[in-house]
């Protein structure tokens, strides 16, 4: 089933906390492959592992058992720069809670995604960060905002910020764990419309989310329950 | 890339540094105030004993002291191969360039008593006796002496050979002698010596200070075997090589050699230890102040690193390594640590400074220690943010992530 089309797969991934002397086990198995350009939304139960899951698939976490491949190439030997590297080369993340650092413009904020994450290549002149960063600023509709603080800005800005920080990068696979849980309606729409365009143009999409809206935008939907995907 | 790298969490370092003012102070304070007191230390430590040794050398480029040379004999004792003539005075005072003269002359009291009453109680444990100085000439100008009260000998005292004596200071006051007002006597050998001055201070030479002063004429018709050791001089500034070079030529002009000119003896041992003690309690107050700026630095940085739990696990997806996170703490706390040291040296040049200038003394620092003071205060903090960084390059993202959700 792996074919060369596949960018991401986990195999029989397990992952167990323990705290206070007991195991919890989160994840019990699971089997997930997403091909190159795929729109994959995951749904379950609150406490079913679904951002445990995403952080496996992020490199901000390693299962306890099982395999996890990054575009065909096994993780688990992988030491903390290589796949630091991965995680700001080949990666753009999308959280519920925006995270934006609030004494930074805008612009400064997208701008941080450039000073991690350059691997091997040679590295971008300033000229060409800004460049990028206010291509996807724009992208997202922010691009009178440069130099706005993120205080100053709603729900909604605020998540398209953080879009465009994950983007400006332009990762391979884009991971957003509930990017629509703390906006309204309309903002949501605004935020969702953007991930089916930038999926349009072959970015590779994982979605967590508790709305059936969003669910219904993937191309494909999957349930997280009792430690598996159905 | 890895200079890019470099420059960009040196850029983020300062770029979170400059963001938090209040903790920025907060970790500064210590730094400064411990810059601020090793920098103020040393520099007061080097304006005082650069006035010290200006004064020293003031004192040596106008005073001179000739003496016989000495040649070891054959049983290994130094022996004097010349003495200096009786018109030793005379010989010197027209050389160009000699302000002052004056023989000196010790005197070995060869079991004398030297007392204020007449009668010594043998009974009595004795105690030191003063040192008995003999001298002629302008003996306050040869020595850079200051009278306390009375008067010095005069060329009359030493025609008539009158027994009156100057005490210094110290010899004054070991044996009693608090006022001349009363005409007190001193009782040497027996035979009453009239006091007729106390002397403060002897620039170039101290021993004085403590000794009992009398005309060398008197001296000569008192003790047997009196043999002026020492021809004091005062010399214009400028002059004493010159001098140096006259002097003996005068005494001696067939034998110039038998007679060394040197210039007087070291400032007092006792200043410059002293100097030395205090230098150490403040070296000390700066170092501990240093160390509690150390430990500020390392507890506002530590408290960062918990409060930006958030941005950390931030970081870390957007591709930072633990080792640069690592080394944006470090950087932090060393940017903090390197402005601490910059305004506590300011401060330090400053109280320098307003000090020297508050007591007319010409402020000596050095450059290299206004600037080695501000990496120290970079080493301060780059050492106080070991231990945060190494706290905040251990947080695991997803845990980080996780827990800053709000
Ligand atoms: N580091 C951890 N230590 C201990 N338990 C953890 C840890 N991380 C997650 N868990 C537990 O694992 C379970 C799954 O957590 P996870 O955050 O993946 O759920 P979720 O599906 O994302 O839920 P939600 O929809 O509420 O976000 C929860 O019970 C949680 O308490
Ligand atoms: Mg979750």
């Amino acid at each position: 089933m792996t074919g060369t089309d596949a960018l991401i797969e986990l195999r029989g991934v397990t992952r167990s906390f323990s705290t206070g002397g007991r195991t919890l086990e989160v994840l019990r198995g699971v089997d997930l492959t997403v091909a190159r350009g795929d729109f994959v939304a995951i749904t379950g139960s609150s406490g079913a592992g679904k951002s445990t899951m995403l952080n496996i698939l992020g490199l901000l976490d390693r299962p306890t058992a099982g395999e996890y491949l990054f575009d065909g190439r096994p993780t688990a030997g992988l030491d903390d720069r290589e796949r630091s590297g991965v995680r700001g080369g080949g990666v753009g993340f999308v959280f519920q809670s925006f995270h934006l650092l609030s004494a930074r413009t805008v612009l400064e904020n997208v701008l941080l995604a450039f000073v991690y994450g350059e691997t091997g290549e040679r590295p971008l002149p300033a000229g060409e960060r800004r460049a990028r960063a206010e291509e996807a600023l724009r992208r997202v509709g922010l691009g009178s905002r440069l130099h706005a603080h993120p205080g100053t800005l709603s729900g909604g800005e605020r998540q398209r910020v953080a879009i465009a920080r994950a983007i400006c990068t332009r990762p391979r696979l884009l991971l957003a764990d509930e990017p629509t849980g703390n906006l309204d309606r309309q903002n949501s729409d605004g935020v969702l419309a953007l991930i089916d365009e930038l999926n349009a143009d072959g970015l590779t999409v994982v979605v967590i989310t508790h709305d059936d809206t969003v669910a219904g935008r993937a191309h494909r939907h999957q349930v997280l329950e009792a430690g598996r995907l159905g | 890339m890895r200079l890019g790298l470099l420059r960009d969490i040196g850029g983020e370092a300062l770029a979170s540094v400059g963001a938090r003012p209040g903790r920025l102070l907060l970790g500064i304070l210590g730094t400064l105030v411990g810059i601020g007191a090793l920098v103020m230390t040393t520099g007061l430590g080097q304006t005082a004993s650069g006035q010290l040794a200006s004064r020293f050398d003031e004192v040596a480029a106008t005073h001179a002291e000739v003496e016989p040379a000495t040649a070891s004999g054959a049983d290994g004792t130094e022996r004097a191969v010349a003495t200096l003539p009786d018109d030793s005075l005379a010989r010197v005072s027209g050389l160009a360039g000699v302000t002052a003269a004056a023989l000196l002359a010790p005197i070995d009291l060869d079991g004398r008593t030297i007392a204020t009453v007449p009668l010594v109680d043998p009974s009595r444990p004795p105690s030191t006796p003063p040192a008995v100085v003999a001298a002629s000439g302008d003996l306050l100008g040869a020595v850079g002496g200051r009278l306390q009260r009375g008067r010095m000998f005069d060329s009359g005292h030493e025609q008539r050979h009158d027994r009156v004596v100057v005490l210094g200071a110290a010899a004054a006051e070991s044996l009693g002698v608090t006022s001349i007002d009363a005409r007190p006597t001193l009782f040497i050998g027996g035979h009453a010596y009239a006091v007729i001055g106390i002397l403060a201070a002897s620039e170039t030479r101290r021993s004085l200070e403590s000794s009992v002063i009398l005309p060398l004429a008197t001296a000569r018709a008192e003790f047997p075997g009196v043999t002026a050791s020492t021809l004091a001089l005062g010399v214009e500034l400028g002059a004493g090589a010159l001098v140096a070079h006259q002097a003996p030529i005068a005494l001696a002009p067939s034998l110039p050699e038998v007679y060394s000119v040197s210039a007087p003896g070291e400032p007092s041992t006792f200043q410059t230890g002293l100097q030395g003690d205090l230098d150490l309690v403040f070296l000390a107050i700066g170092l501990i102040t240093l160390l509690a700026g150390a430990l500020g630095i390392a507890g506002t940085t530590l408290g960062g690193v918990t409060e930006r739990t958030g941005e950390i696990g931030l970081r870390r997806a957007l591709g930072a390594t633990r080792g640069e996170i690592a080394g944006q703490f470090v950087a932090e706390s060393a940017a903090v640590g390197v402005l601490g040291g910059l305004m506590g040296s300011a401060a330090g040049v400053f109280v320098v400074v307003g000090v020297s200038a508050a007591q007319g003394w010409t402020p000596v620092l050095d450059l290299a220690l206004a600037f080695g003071a501000v990496g120290v205060g970079g080493l301060v903090g780059l050492l106080a943010g070991l231990l945060p960084s190494h706290r905040a390059a251990r947080i695991e993202p997803a845990e980080a992530l996780r827990t800053t959700a709000t």
